[in-house]
Parts: C-alpha cells; structure tokens; sequence
C-alpha cells in the first residue's frame, strides 16, 4: 500500500515520505504505543484491574458525563475500564507474541525435518500440514477447550498450535530450493555439517520470509484469542484480556457501550497496524512474494 | 484428472481418518469418557453399560474400533443437557447455520470478486484505493466487534433491526451482513492480486496488441485464467465462514451449529462437541473435495493426465 | 607415478516417470553410463559435449557429492564416497569445486571475506592458519583488490564474483579442483581473465584439475588432455592438441568444424562446416549400437548393432568407433 507520490523536487524529506508512506509511520507509532504499554501497563494503570468501587458502577467516560477520576468510564462492577484495558492489552499481546513464538517454532523444526530428510518423514509433515489447513482452527481449538478445559498455559499452547502450517510450508520449500542449488550445495561441498548448512546459512536466508509470515500469525492469533475470550472460552477471570472485556461489555451494549468499545477500538487498531506494517514490509523485503 | 481426483479423495479420507483419530485421542487424554460423556451422577448401570458398548475396559486399538463403529452409526452419546442423542441435536441445528452461511456465500462472491476485479483493473487509482482499504479494514476487524457495531447503529440506535433472535427474516439481516464483510474483503483482495497477476502476463498484451477492445481482452483472456486461484481461493472461504459462523450465532443468538457447540464446550458437553466437531470437518473436506474436482475441470492442465505429479 | 583420479566404469542412472501409465515401469536416464577415465598429478583433463551429455553429472560423481550407480571412483588411492560422513567432510580440503552460477554458489548475505574464510572456520578450528590472513592473501592471489573484500555478492561482477568462488575453493590448497562450466555464465571480455588467472593459479599451486566445458576453445587453451562425452560415454580421449588438430570420431570432427576460425583451414581436413543431422537424441532411450549412429554420416549396419570399444589410434589418443576400429584392424592385419 506504498503512496505513490508525484514527481516533486527531490529532497530528503520527500523521499523519506516516498520510503515510508505516512499511514504505514502511523500504523508502527501505534504498534510501538501498544508495546509499550503492554510492558508497563502495571506501572501505568491508575487502578488495580480489580478494584471494585460499587458506588461507581457505569460511569461514562470522561467527556460524554464521566470524571477524570476514570477517564474511559467504569465497568458494572465500579472497575476502571483504563486500568482493564491496560492490562488487557498486557494480556492480550503476551498471549499473542508467545504464541506466534511458539507456532514459528513448530514450523521451522518441522519444515526442516521435512526438506532434510525428503522421504516418509516429509510425507508425515505434509500430511499434518494438509490436515491443519484444512480444518478451521476455531473448531480444533473449541475441541481441545472442551475437552481439556483452558489454564492459561494451555490456552497458550493451544494458540501457538495457530499458523504453523505457513512457517513450515514456507521453511521446506525455501530449504528444498536453497538445497538443491546454489549456496547451501556449494557450502555442504565445502565440508561443512548439516546443522552449519541450517543455521548458519539457510535459516538467516529464510528469516526474513519467516518474519513476515509471523506478522501475518500475529494479528490472527489477537482476533482468535479475543473471539475466544469475547464467548467465554479464552481468558479466564479474574484475569482480563481484550476480548474478556468485549464479552462482559456486551450484556451492558445499550446503557454503557463505552465498556466494549474501548476495547474494540484497541483489537482493531492494534490488528490493523500489524497486518498494515506486514504488508509494507513484505513488500519492501521481497516484491515477488506478494 | 482420474489419478488428480483419486490422490486428492485418498486425501480427504485421511483427513478425515485423522481428525476422528483427534476426537479419540482427545477424548481418552482427557479423563473417563463415561463419566464426561453420561452425567456425574448417572446410575452406576448406566456406566457400566455404557462402557461396555463403547468397549472402554478392552485395549486401545479396540477401542479406537469400536470409537469408528459407534460413530459410524451415528452413535455419538447424549447431550448432558437433556439426554437427546447428540447428534440429532447437531443436525437439528444445521439448517438455521445453513441459512447464514449460504447467503453469506453468495454475497461474497457477488460483492468481493467484482470488487477485486473493479480494484485490478483501475489499479492505483481512488478507486483502487477505496476498494483495498475496505477489504483491510474488512479483514482486520473481528466479526464480533463488526456485529456489536452493527447492532450498536441498527438496533440501538437506530431502532431499524432486531439485536437478535430468530423469528423473521429481519433477524437474519445483521448476521448475514456481518458474515459477508470478512468474507468479501479477503476474496477482494485475492482476486485483485490474481488479476493483477494475471494482467501483467505477456498472452495479456499480445491479445490487445491484436487489436482486441480492453473489454474482449479482459472477458476472454484474462478472468478465466485469474479464475484459478480464486476458485480455490472460494473454497477456502467456506472454512472461514463455519469459523466466523461461531461467532456470529452468539453474538446474535442464532440457534445454529456455531451457538450450540459453543455452548456445549462451555458446559464441557463432550457428546455435542464431538459431533459437531466430527460433523463439521466432515463437511468441510467433502466441500473442499468439491472445490478440488471444479478446479481439475476448469485447469487444462490438469486434465490431460500427462505424468504431472502431485 | 599413480594418476591422482582414477574413475572405472562410472554409470550414474536416474529413474524417470513413465508418461501414461500408471504402474509403468520406470524410464531409465542414463547420464553417464560407464566411464573410464585418469587424471595425472598436475594435469588438467578437459570433458567437453553438447549440453546433456552427462558432464555435469560427472562433475558431482567425482567430488562424491552424488553416488554413483556402478563403478568406482578413487582419489589419491582411496575411494570416493558420496555418503557424507565425517571422512568425507574431512576429504573436502583436498577437492573443491567451481560451479557455472558464481551468484547462485555465493551466500547472499555474507561479504566475500566472509565467503572466503568459512572453508578455514569449517575445517580448522583450532586457527592455526590465521584465516583472515590466509582468506586475504588468498583472494589478493585471484585479482580482488582490497576495497572489495566487505562487498556483497550482488555488489560484485560476474567476473568478481567467479573470482570469489575460486578464492573459496583454493583458500585450502587442495589438490584436485573440478570447473563445471566456469566461465559460460560470464562476459566474454571476461572470460579470458579467468581462464588466465585458472591457468596461472594451477601452476603455482600445482593444481590438479578436472575441467568441463561446451567450449572447445577454451578447453584447446587451458587442457592438457581432453575427454569428449556423447550420452554418457567418452567417445573420444587423448592430449588437447592431438586429439583438437586430428580428431578422429565423427561427433569430435562436427565439434570442431563448429569453433574453426574463418579463413583458416579446417582441421578436418577439405570438407569445411560439419552439419550433424537429426535431434540429440534423449538420454532416455539410448540409441543401440553406437549412440551415434543416428546422425552420423558415415555410419555403417555394424555401427546399428554393436556397442564400439575404445581403440587406441596414436600416442595417448583413443576412440570409440567402429570406423577406426577397422582401419586399425584392417591396417595392422
């Protein structure tokens, strides 16, 4: 989505707006806000996400009735959506950076497995990649809920199950190309071990695609976890995260809709930039991927 | 095609194999089977029956056969609810997701692949522009913040649609359109990309430097090749759909298979869960099964069976 | 003194899918199929062909970085593997390899410096080279000047760029280096640079090399015996400049008639420009007798049904062709 900017004298600072187009500058300001955020919502939330102050249940935000005393309102329970929300957003991106960590990792090792050793093991990995792609993830992961319940460590490792069908289809077939011809051979002539061929060579190669690709997990593993949460199954409380908040905030949609909107605004904006930064990055880093 | 048709069905029975092998595998990790599948306070006969037809006391691969012989019959256990065998509950369920997703379908095409192609051919134009913003903004939002905005402005606000329920057409309004935004936006966007593609080819320019209007050229060389990837593209959608149908229903309580397994999860209802999950991936392959044969008739490449290997 | 690469029998197959059937059997591509050939210390063997005659293939058989189907191939007495175990990891330092694609060889991301010390990282940990200083000399030794050390691949030339492939392969002094196609990927203008600097480098270094070319040539040029491929089989061997001056097969004569300068006289004595007639034939369905047979001009019925054997013809120069095999029979009854 790079602007194209007409034909104007060439200094530096026309250029830099060439580079950078202005939204994708806005959309990684924002992606930068939000970390920030997440790493020290604990420090910043004016509240406790659990304080409960019943005097002052369903107050607006500030602006349309409310106090600065809370300045995006209260909750049905008197709790101060700010503070909710900041640590929401902590919640929310922990859960997501782990598990795109997670699912890029299962990717990588299984695309590997597969381009190094071809045969039945590739078969077996094509075969779950086949399998995890064609099966909407909600309906495994709504599966595993059932069956397994959801302590956040689990629901981690339910997420991170997300998407990695992308790492490892990208990681085999840039390793079987890398492999087949060009540097990969030329360095295994060399003498050098197979681990020296992946790690040193391959996977600094491949990185860059595989980044991308995660930008891509990223922002689905925001919107499946918040789906999730939104209909009770994600996050559990007495912990918060964005969806959590949209689902509570949902029985109140008519009298104080401030409760779910603040976190939609985030889910949105956050997801939005992510997959905007991606697709600039994807297509500066490598314009035949598109 | 035979031997295309033939390795793609093995597939699909794998998949299939591999997801009820899931549901057992699942279903043993996770504790007694009789207990989750009965009630806690069943009578101890009714356990033991139930054991004995599901063969829970013999060895595993036994099991896992009398698991497939079960489910075969459609035999899926009762709902904890109230006792109904579970599957019928998933079936009785089906039409009411029918009636959103199916729409939904059809409106995607109608709106998305028009929009791409609109988009691909005033490239880089406003227009352009306009169409890819709305498809990142339709992909990007998440259909239950979509659907509490549309209720927000046509229910509450407006007063125009019901908020939910599902006594008329009306109801069926805010759930189809909430569906149609995710699904045409991604389909915009392929169909922009593989027009786009396609446009750029070389047959492209020789076509008009034949003399061929814009329009002939289009219609006659290049939709049917971009036509491809967006015919697989369509299938995919459709997983979308059932996925983006969970949410949905709940948001706008519409008694469809979404809003039944949800809750069934919720009250860890393992029977329900089951058949919908078995349900719903059977479904899904067999579909996807279909997008494969529609691709292998419309890809002449495919058809002659010229040694091209999968 | 014993050859430096003795190869006896080499075939190499591959299996290749039937068209229509589904159970078919399966199509044998006979890339190489039974080749004799050595190398002695300090000598350069050149392989030439048409593309698709198996020199590549051959290439990759030598270094063991393919197996072979049957036959053998030995390196200094011992017998080459391609099983890639820690001994043969370890037989790198003495065989190194310059590919056609200098770009697709080169790792994108590392400077040449970096490409050129990685042999010392793999195979001398213990840095008793120093390798940054041997990997500068080495390349000061192939003609980069220093400002190119930190460049990357695709800041560098063609002619650079091969210049950093041969640097990487001689950085570890090894005995044997193999040249599949080195210089076709490169201008022309170019081309005699690294011919010039190969020939200079193999006489310091004492280099045994084994050089595959289409180029006669350059092959006439850089090779002190030649080896000329059809389908897998040498058809025709000897010293460069016997068997480039008096060649003695059909196909070698066609070659050769192909690369004669205008104005001077052909080799082939009288005729001028040879035109083969027909298609290469595939790979796959070898044509029985002598694989030449289709289109050569001067084949008899014999030719159709027996497989020539090679007869040797002068010094060191053999051939493979029934002609010949006559003449010779014929001449010494």
């Amino acid at each position: 989505m790079a602007v194209l900017a007409p034909s104007l004298p060439n200094t530096s600072r026309h250029y830099f707006w060439q580079e950078y187009p202005p939204l994708v500058v806005v959309a990684i300001a924002w992606i930068l806000g939000i970390f920030i955020i997440a790493a020290l919502a604990d420090l910043i939330a004016p509240y406790t996400y659990t304080a409960l102050d019943l005097k002052a249940r369903l107050q607006p935000p500030v602006g349309l009735g409310g106090t600065t005393r809370h300045l995006l309102g209260t909750d049905e329970l008197g709790r101060d959506v700010l503070s909710r929300l900041l640590i929401s957003v902590q919640v929310s991106l922990l859960i997501a950076f782990a598990s795109t960590l997670i699912s890029a990792f299962i990717g990588l090792a299984l695309g590997f497995l597969a381009a190094h050793f071809r045969g039945w093991i590739e078969q077996v990995v094509l075969t779950l990649i086949d399998f995890q792609a064609s099966i909407p993830f909600m309906i495994i992961a709504l599966a595993v809920l059932a069956f397994f319940g959801n302590t956040l460590v689990l629901f981690i490792c339910l997420m991170g199950c997300h998407g990695w069908e992308r790492s490892a289809r990208i990681t085999r077939s840039l390793t079987i190309a890398a492999n087949e011809q060009g540097y990969a051979n030329a360095v295994h002539a060399l003498g050098a071990s197979s681990w020296r061929v992946y790690f040193r060579h391959i996977l600094p190669n491949i990185a860059s695609t595989l980044i991308v690709s995660m930008t891509l997990t990223f922002p689905e593993v925001i919107l499946l976890e918040s789906g999730l949460s939104f209909l009770g199954l994600g996050v559990q409380p007495p912990m918060t995260s964005l969806g959590n908040m949209v689902g509570y905030g949902r029985e109140y949609l008519q009298t104080a809709p401030w409760i779910l909107l603040a976190p939609s605004c985030v889910i949105v904006l956050t997801t939005f930039s992510i997959s905007l930064t991606g697709d600039w990055l994807r297509d500066r880093l490598d314009p035949t991927l598109r | 095609m035979g031997r295309y048709m033939l390795s793609r069905s093995l597939r699909a029975l794998l998949t299939i194999f591999l997801v009820v092998g899931f549901a057992f595998t699942i279903l043993r990790l996770s504790g007694d089977p009789a207990m989750m599948i009965l009630s806690a306070d069943a009578p101890p006969e009714a356990i033991a029956a139930f054991r004995e037809s599901w063969g829970l006391d013999a060895p595993l691969w036994q099991q896992f056969w009398g698991y497939l012989l079960n489910i075969f019959h459609g035999n899926f256990g009762v709902s904890m609810r109230d006792a109904s065998p579970a599957m019928g509950l998933v079936l009785e369920a089906v039409p009411a997701t029918l009636a959103l997703a199916l729409p939904a379908f059809a409106l995607n095409l109608l709106i998305g692949i028009p929009a791409g192609i609109f988009a691909a051919l005033h490239r880089n134009s406003w227009m352009d522009r306009v169409v890819m913003s709305f498809s990142v903004a339709g992909h990007t939002l998440p259909s239950f913040v979509l659907g509490l905005l549309l209720v927000l402005i046509f229910a509450v606000s407006l007063g125009w649609l019901p908020s939910g329920g599902f006594s008329g057409l009306e109801h069926a309004v805010l759930p189809i359109l909430t569906l149609t935004v995710g699904g045409a936006a991604v389909l915009a966007r392929y169909t922009r990309s593989s027009m786009l593609e396609v446009l750029g080819q070389p047959y492209i320019r020789a076509a008009s430097a034949k003399g061929l209007r814009w329009s002939q050229v289009v219609v006659r060389h290049a939709l049917p090749n971009a036509a491809l990837p967006i015919i697989t593209i369509a299938g995919l959608m459709l997983g979308g759909l059932i996925a983006g149908a969970v949410v949905v229903e709940s948001v706008f309580s519409w008694p469809g298979i979404g809003r039944l397994t949800v809750s069934a999860v919720g009250n860890r209802d393992l029977a329900v869960v089951q058949a919908a999950l078995l349900l719903i991936t059977v479904s899904m392959v067999a579909t996807n099964l279909l997008v494969d044969a529609i691709y292998c008739l419309f890809d002449p490449r495919l058809r002659a069976d010229s040694g091209a290997h999968q | 003194m014993t050859a430096l690469l003795n190869v006896k029998g080499l075939q190499r197959h591959f299996f290749v899918e039937g068209k229509k059937e589904w159970l078919a059997e399966k199509n044998i591509l006979r890339a190489v199929d039974g080749v004799t050939l050595s190398v002695q210390r300090g000598q350069t063997l050149g392989i030439v062909g048409e593309s698709g005659c198996g020199k590549s293939t051959m290439a990759k058989l030598v270094l063991g970085l393919i197996p072979a189907t049957a036959g053998s191939v030995e390196f200094d007495g011992k017998p080459v593997t391609a099983q890639r175990n820690q001994a043969w990891r370890a037989a790198r330092r003495h065989m190194q390899m310059v590919y056609q694609d200098p770009l697709g060889a080169l790792d994108r991301r590392l400077t040449a410096l970096e490409q050129v010390t990685e042999p010392l990282q793999i195979h001398d940990k213990h840095g008793e080279i120093k390798p940054l200083v041997a990997a500068q000399s080495m390349m000061r030794a192939v003609g980069l000047t220093d400002n190119l050390f930190k460049r990357y691949p695709h800041e560098l030339s063609g002619g650079q760029r091969q210049r950093v492939v041969l640097a990487r392969a001689l950085v570890l002094k090894p005995s044997l280096l193999v040249c599949d196609e080195p210089i076709s990927a490169l201008d022309v203008s170019v081309q005699a640079q690294v011919i010039n600097l190969l020939a200079d480098l193999r006489q310091q270094m004492n280099l045994t090399m084994l050089f595959i070319s289409h180029d006669l040539r350059v092959v006439r040029h850089i090779c002190d015996e030649v080896a000329v491929m059809y389908l897998g089989r040498i058809i025709e061997q000897g010293s460069a400049k016997e068997v480039l001056s008096h060649p003695a097969h059909p196909y070698t004569r066609a070659l050769i008639s192909a690369v004669s300068t205008p104005g001077a006289k052909p080799a082939t004595g009288g005729s001028g420009r040879i035109i083969l007639k027909g298609e290469p034939p595939n790979p796959v369905n070898i044509p029985t007798g002598c694989s030449f047979h289709p289109r050569c001009a001067l084949a008899t019925a014999h030719c159709k049904t027996a497989v020539p054997v090679a007869t040797r013809i002068g010094d060191s120069h053999t051939v493979s062709c029934h002609l010949h095999t006559m003449i010779h029979h014929g001449a010494s009854a």
